[in-house]
């Protein structure tokens, strides 16, 4: 793969957009668009004028980007407006109630919620929605609006690479020509610290270390069966089940495990934040039952887990609207694929529709139950509409300058520096590039697709064991795809801080870091201390 | 640069323009595959990006 040439200069010019844009949202605390604008400014001025791109090249990347974008703001605008709608409606409030008397301590909650559902909720679905369903639930249940998006953020991250129908997982294993019964297993063992510690994080951010101490006991029992669980699916065959099986073993173990004394009991001189949700019964009027309101959820998932069916799947195919991008080679030798049908949103596939006649359905059953207000879908999605302009300026430009970094080079250019400068500490480094990649492009798919050669042609000239560097990519890239601005913009939106992402941003990466580390830390201890279990 | 009171409908501007800009690009490099339709599509492009960091 060719591209621009790799010296200090060009990697350090290469790195400017990305650079500026953490600089802009993390420590000047610009709004996305803001931020994202300029750094498309500053990715497409470098292609242009620094690395000698053509117009038509920045224009087809510019048009993908706003492609791949349209893609993930279908999701975020659907899902706003369910959740609009839901609470206009009373539903929010229902599943709020219910869920606060399933775990009455907020640590089990949280666990609970951003742990367990979320990540059960990336198995079967994914591309965000597990951050645009389970933050407005915990914040409903009392949490504040930056934790709640961060705990779901952080908690979820582990799920990614067999979620979605183990979609990433099926691109790691095509674009390294590794197969299944290999990689799988050998994955699915390495992401076992991860998930544990996925929980341990969770419980950080809702209480500090003392909060860790008081779950540590849960965490350890249900991440530990969480972790056998994705070993057993990945080894039995069934990877597309890997992430949704531990999460519904979550859903179950974690109320469970509380009540049967697994989480140690809180001190009063030290209480969290306790969500202040009212668990107790209504004392007058009508409220809705906990299944009536979760019923849009409910369907969610069952036309999810529909959607996933061979035969659906297979009619989704030609019902879907995507476009198709010439490929071309850049001034400097990089080469862009074609692709047909670029980011499709497929109709029996797409979560937008699934979410849409999951929200008509409830609603006339709503309306049968008596609970329909007059004016409620109007007035969600005017709601929506504002609650989503920010956001949808700042993940179309972010987008964009994401895919203009990758078509010119730009993106592979810093990986190559990445992992020359690394050398024997490449193991470690890997999942930070696969992180980098689903930073940039918002998937763990994507960045799969980017840096899977690269990082086992790495693996290769060092005598490392690619299945072990490939697991990290993917690893790395699942974790890392929680600090994704795409993802936290879904988040901020959702919880009601759209135009202060920065407040999520610097609560949620160092904890995503410290999760790319770990990964990386048991890649290079396994490399150095049992290599003949590496592969 | 002080936009004042027309920050709040520009960022509906902005919106309008990144949502014409796909088309566009699209338009010029891929379906006309015209040199000087690609230059000025980015330069809407830009001109919406810079838009955007203004009002934002």
């Amino acid at each position: 793969m060719a591209g621009p040439d790799l010296t200090l200069l060009n990697w350090l010019l290469a790195a400017a957009p990305i650079a500026l844009l953490v600089l802009a949202i993390m420590r000047l605390r610009w709004s996305a668009p803001r931020a994202g604008g300029l750094s498309w400014l500053a990715a497409a001025a470098l292609a242009l004028w620094v690395f000698g791109n053509s117009y038509h090249g920045v224009a087809i990347a510019s048009a993908k980007g706003l492609s791949l974008a349209l893609f993930v703001l279908t999701i975020l605008w659907a899902s706003v407006y369910m959740y609009n709608l839901v609470d206009r409606t009373g539903g929010i409030d229902a599943i709020g109630r219910a869920m606060a008397r399933a775990a009455s301590d907020p640590l089990t909650q949280a666990l609970l919620i951003a742990w367990g559902f979320a990540s059960f909720i990336q198995g079967i679905t994914g591309f965000g929605v597990p951050v645009a369903v389970a933050a407005p639930l915990l914040m409903m249940m009392g949490f504040a609006p930056a934790r709640a998006a961060a705990m779901v953020l952080v908690g979820h991250g582990w799920a990614v690479t067999f979620g979605s129908m183990g979609s990433s997982y099926y691109t790691i294993q095509l674009v390294t020509g590794i197969p299944g019964e290999e990689i799988g297993p050998h994955m699915a063992l390495l992401f076992a610290p991860v998930t544990i510690a996925s929980g341990m994080l969770v419980a950080h951010i809702h209480g500090g270390l003392r909060a860790v101490w008081r779950s540590l006991p849960l965490v350890v029992v249900v991440g530990g069966a969480m972790a056998a669980a994705m070993w057993l699916m990945a080894d039995l065959g069934a990877p597309q089940i890997a992430s949704s099986v531990p999460g519904l073993i979550a859903l179950a173990a974690i109320p469970l495990g509380a009540r049967a004394g697994l989480v140690r009991p809180e001190r009063a001189a030290q209480a969290e934040d306790a969500p202040a949700v009212d668990a107790a019964p209504a004392a007058e009027g009508r409220r809705m039952s906990f299944h009536l309101g979760f019923m849009p959820y409910y369907l969610l998932i069952g036309l999810s887990v529909l959607s996933q069916l061979a035969p659906v799947r297979d009619a989704a195919l030609n019902l879907s609207w995507g476009l198709d991008y010439p490929g071309f080679v850049t001034e400097t030798g990089h080469v862009v694929a074609p692709a047909a049908d670029y980011a499709a949103i497929r109709l029996l596939n797409h979560p937008a529709p699934l979410i849409i006649v999951s929200v008509a359905a409830s609603m006339a059953m709503l309306a049968l139950a008596g609970f329909w207000k007059r004016g409620a879908g109007w007035e969600a999605a005017r709601l929506t509409y504002s609650q989503s302009l920010s956001t949808t300026v700042g993940v179309g430009t972010m987008v964009m300058m994401a895919v203009v970094m990758a078509d010119t080079g730009l993106t592979a250019l810093l990986a190559q520096g990445i992992a020359k400068a690394s050398g024997p500490l490449f193991p470690f480094v890997s999942p930070f590039i696969g992180a980098l990649g689903s930073f940039m492009t918002g998937s763990n798919t994507n960045s799969n697709v980017l840096f899977g050669v690269l990082q086992i042609e790495t693996a290769r000239s060092l005598g490392i064991g690619q299945v072990t560097i490939a697991s990290m990519q993917s690893i790395g890239a699942s974790v890392g795809s929680s600090m994704a601005p795409a993802k936290v913009l879904v988040g901020a939106a959702l919880v009601g801080l759209a135009g202060r992402e920065h407040v999520i941003m610097r609560l949620t990466v160092p904890y995503v870091l410290a999760l790319v580390a770990i990964a990386g830390l048991t890649a290079i201890i396994l490399i150095e201390l049992v290599p003949r279990w590496t592969r | 640069m002080n936009l004042g009171r027309f920050r709040k409908p520009l960022r509906h501007v902005v919106l309008g323009m990144l949502v014409v800009s796909m088309p566009l690009l699209y338009a010029a490099a891929v379906t006309l595959d015209h040199a000087g339709l690609t230059m000025g599509a980015v330069a809407f492009t830009a001109a919406a990006c810079a838009l955007a960091a203004a009002v934002y």
